[in-house]
C-alpha cells in the first residue's frame, strides 16, 4: 500500500491529489489517500463536530496507515512545504519507509538550498518534478514495493459497499448480477443443501435464496459482510482471503458459490482448490464469472475503474488473462456438469456459468 | 458506555495476537481470562501444567456460577471510564457471553478461526503450556473445546476473522472489524 502525503486544503490540492490517487491505483497499487480513507464523514455523522476527538482519530488513522505501509509519496509544493505533509515524511522516515517527493513547482529556496529543504532532502529516497517521472518510477518498482492486492480489492469494497447494490447507478454490474441469478435460481430450484458456502458472497443474494441448514459466506471485505449479516442474520459470514486455507472443514458442503471473484484473485488456482476441498462428494459448485474474452478484446484486462456516486474514480486490480483457460483447469479438478456462456443483453458482454462436481 | 469485545476461538487461533495488536493500534486495554487462571496458580506456588490449569478454570467457573468473566468485573468497570472499547480474551462458552451481557450493554463477540494445520503449527511455534504438541493432541483439544460450547460461540459471533497464518494480512483484517466495532459505538 502507498500512503499518499499530500496538502489538502485547497480545491486545486484536492482535485490534484484524488487524481494522483487514481492514476497510482492504475499502476495495481493500493493507495491510502487521508482525504478519502481516513473515513472524517463517518466519524463526524457518529461524534458530530467534536473536533478534539474527531481530529485525533484522523491522526491515530493517518499514522496507523504509514505504519503499514511499503512506501510513501508526498506532495510538496509551494515556497515552503506543507507543515503535516513534513511531519508524515519525517515520520516515515523514522520508520524506514521508502518516501518518494513529488514537486512540480519550480521555485526553489536560493542557490544553497535548492528545491526543497535539505532536511527534507536528506529524508527522501527519490525526488520527482513530474507526475509522469513519478508514475514510471512506480511501475517500474511495482515488482518490488510489496503490493498487497487481497487487501486492496477489500479495501475497494469496503468503499463502494454503501452504493455496491444500486442497480441504477451501475447498470452493467446489475445486468451481470441479474443474469447470474437466474441460471443460479434453476440450479436451486426445489432443492434443499445441508451446508451452503458462497466464496466471496459481497453483500450478495446467493445464501438469501438457496434453501440450505447451515449458510456460511465468504469474503474479504468486511463492510459487505456487515450488510450481508443484518440482511440475514442466521447466517454465519467469515472474513477471510478465498485464495487461503480457510478454517471450513473439508467436503463439509453441498452447495458452493461463487460468482464474480476469480478477476479479483492473484492465484485463481489455490481458490479452486479450496473449492475442491471443501465440495461433499454428492455436493454441486456453481460458478460464474465475466466472460474473459470481451475485456481482453478491450485491452481492459488490468484494471476496473469505478466511478462512485460522489464523482471520485477508484481503480482495483483485476485480470481476466489468467481466466482465458479456466475451462481446461477446471476439467482437471473438476467434473464439468454443464458449462454455458449466458449474454447479459449489455454490449458484448456475457458471464461463463459452470456447474461443477468433485471428480468420481 | 463501553464497549467490550469479546474474543473466542479455538486454541491456537489467533485471539492473543488479535487482542495484542488491537490493543496497540488503538489503544484498547486489554483483560485476558487466562491471566486470572495464572495468576492463580502461580499464587499457590504450583507448576503451570495443563491439569493445573483445567483444575484452576473448573475452579473460578464453580466458584462464579458459572459465569467466569464475573472474575473480571472491577477491572472491567475500571476500563469502563478511560475507553470507548475494552477487549476481553478470550469466551469459552455461552454462558460467559451471558454474563459479559450483564456486565455490559454492549458487546461485540470476534471469532478467530484458523485452519487446523495454521492452529497446530502456531500452538507449535508458542510452547504454551497446555498447548497440543501433535495433530491428536489438537483433535483432542478441539473436542474437549466443542464440548464447552466454543462452536456455538463462534456461530453466534458478530464477526469471524481468519487467521491464515500471514500475519500483516490477519492486522489489517483484524483492524477493520475493530475499527467497524468503534465506529458503531
Amino acid at each position: 500500500m502507498i500512503y499518499l502525503a499530500t496538502s489538502l486544503f485547497t480545491a486545486a490540492e484536492q482535485a490534484f491529489s484524488a487524481a494522483l490517487a487514481a492514476e497510482i491505483e492504475a499502476l495495481g497499487y493500493e493507495v491510502y489517500y487521508p482525504w478519502r480513507d481516513a473515513g472524517e464523514e463517518s466519524l463526524i455523522a457518529a461524534w458530530g463536530e467534536d473536533w478534539p476527538r474527531v481530529n485525533a482519530e484522523i491522526a491515530r488513522r493517518n499514522l496507523s496507515a504509514i505504519d503499514s505501509c511499503a512506501a510513501v509519496v508526498a506532495v510538496v509544493e509551494g515556497a515552503d512545504m506543507d507543515s503535516g505533509v513534513a511531519m508524515e515524511i519525517g515520520y516515515a522516515r523514522a520508520l524506514g519507509k521508502p518516501v518518494k517527493l513529488l514537486r512540480t513547482d519550480f521555485r526553489t529556496q536560493g542557490p544553497r538550498i535548492g528545491p526543497v529543504n535539505l532536511m527534507l532532502g536528506t529524508a527522501a529516497e527519490t525526488f520527482y518534478t513530474s507526475v509522469e517521472a513519478l508514475l514510471a518510477g512506480l511501475r517500474s518498482e511495482r515488482a518490488e514495493i510489496a503490493d498487497t492486492a487481497g487487501d486492496a480489492v477489500a479495501r475497494f469494497y469496503n468503499r463502494i459497499a454503501e452504493e455496491y447494490s444500486d442497480g441504477e447507478r451501475h447498470p452493467t454490474t446489475h445486468a451481470f448480477k441479474r443474469a447470474e441469478e437466474a441460471v443460479t435460481a434453476e440450479h436451486l430450484a426445489g432443492r434443499r443443501f445441508r451446508a451452503a458456502l458462497d466464496l466471496g458472497c459481497g453483500d450478495g443474494n446467493f445464501l438469501y435464496h438457496v434453501t440450505a441448514d447451515a449458510k456460511i459466506g465468504v469474503d474479504g471485505s468486511v463492510e459487505m459482510l456487515r450488510r450481508h449479516h443484518l440482511r440475514l442474520p442466521e447466517a454465519s459470514f467469515l472474513l477471510a482471503d478465498c485464495q487461503r486455507p480457510l478454517p471450513l472443514a473439508p467436503s463439509a458442503f453441498d452447495v458452493i458459490h461463487c460468482s464474480f471473484l476469480l478477476d479479483h484473485l492473484t492465484d485463481v488456482d489455490a481458490c479452486l482448490r479450496e473449492m475442491r476441498r471443501l465440495v461433499a462428494q454428492d455436493g454441486i459448485i456453481l460458478l460464474a464469472l465475466y466472460s474473459p474474452g470481451p475485456f481482453l478484446r478491450r485491452g481492459e484486462e488490468d484494471v476496473l475503474r469505478y466511478r462512485t456516486a460522489s464523482g471520485g474514480v477508484l481503480a482495483v486490480r483485476r485480470s481476466f488473462r489468467d481466466l482465458a483457460d479456466l475451462g481446461r483447469r477446471l476439467a482437471s479438478l473438476f467434473r464439468v456438469e454443464d458449462e454455458r456462456t449466458v449474454p447479459v443483453g449489455r454490449e458484448d458482454l456475457s458471464l461463463d456459468y459452470y456447474v461443477l462436481k468433485a471428480p468420481e | 458506555m463501553s464497549t467490550v469485545i469479546g474474543v473466542c476461538g479455538y486454541s491456537g487461533a489467533g485471539k492473543t495476537t488479535f487482542c495484542r495488536e488491537m490493543a496497540r493500534r488503538f489503544p484498547l486495554p486489554v483483560l485476558s481470562t487466562g491471566e486470572v487462571v495464572r495468576r492463580r496458580i502461580a499464587e499457590r506456588g504450583e507448576a503451570l501444567t495443563p491439569e493445573n490449569i483445567a483444575r484452576a478454570s473448573d475452579e473460578i467457573r464453580q466458584e462464579t456460577g458459572q459465569r467466569f468473566v464475573r472474575v473480571l468485573a472491577p477491572d472491567l468497570i475500571r476500563s469502563f471510564g478511560s475507553s470507548p472499547a475494552v477487549l476481553l480474551d478470550c469466551l469459552r462458552e455461552e454462558s460467559d457471553l451471558l454474563a459479559l451481557r450483564e456486565l455490559s450493554h454492549r458487546v461485540a463477540l470476534v471469532a478467530i478461526a484458523a485452519a487446523d494445520d495454521v492452529r497446530a503449527a502456531r500452538s507449535r511455534g508458542r510452547e504454551r503450556p497446555g498447548d497440543p504438541i501433535s495433530p491428536a493432541g489438537l483433535l483432542a483439544l478441539n473436542e474437549l473445546e466443542r464440548r464447552l460450547g466454543v462452536d456455538r460461540l463462534i456461530a453466534g459471533a458478530d464477526y469471524v476473522i481468519a487467521n491464515d497464518g500471514d500475519l500483516g494480512r490477519f492486522i489489517a483484517r483484524s483492524a477493520a472489524v475493530v475499527g467497524e466495532i468503534l465506529a458503531g459505538a
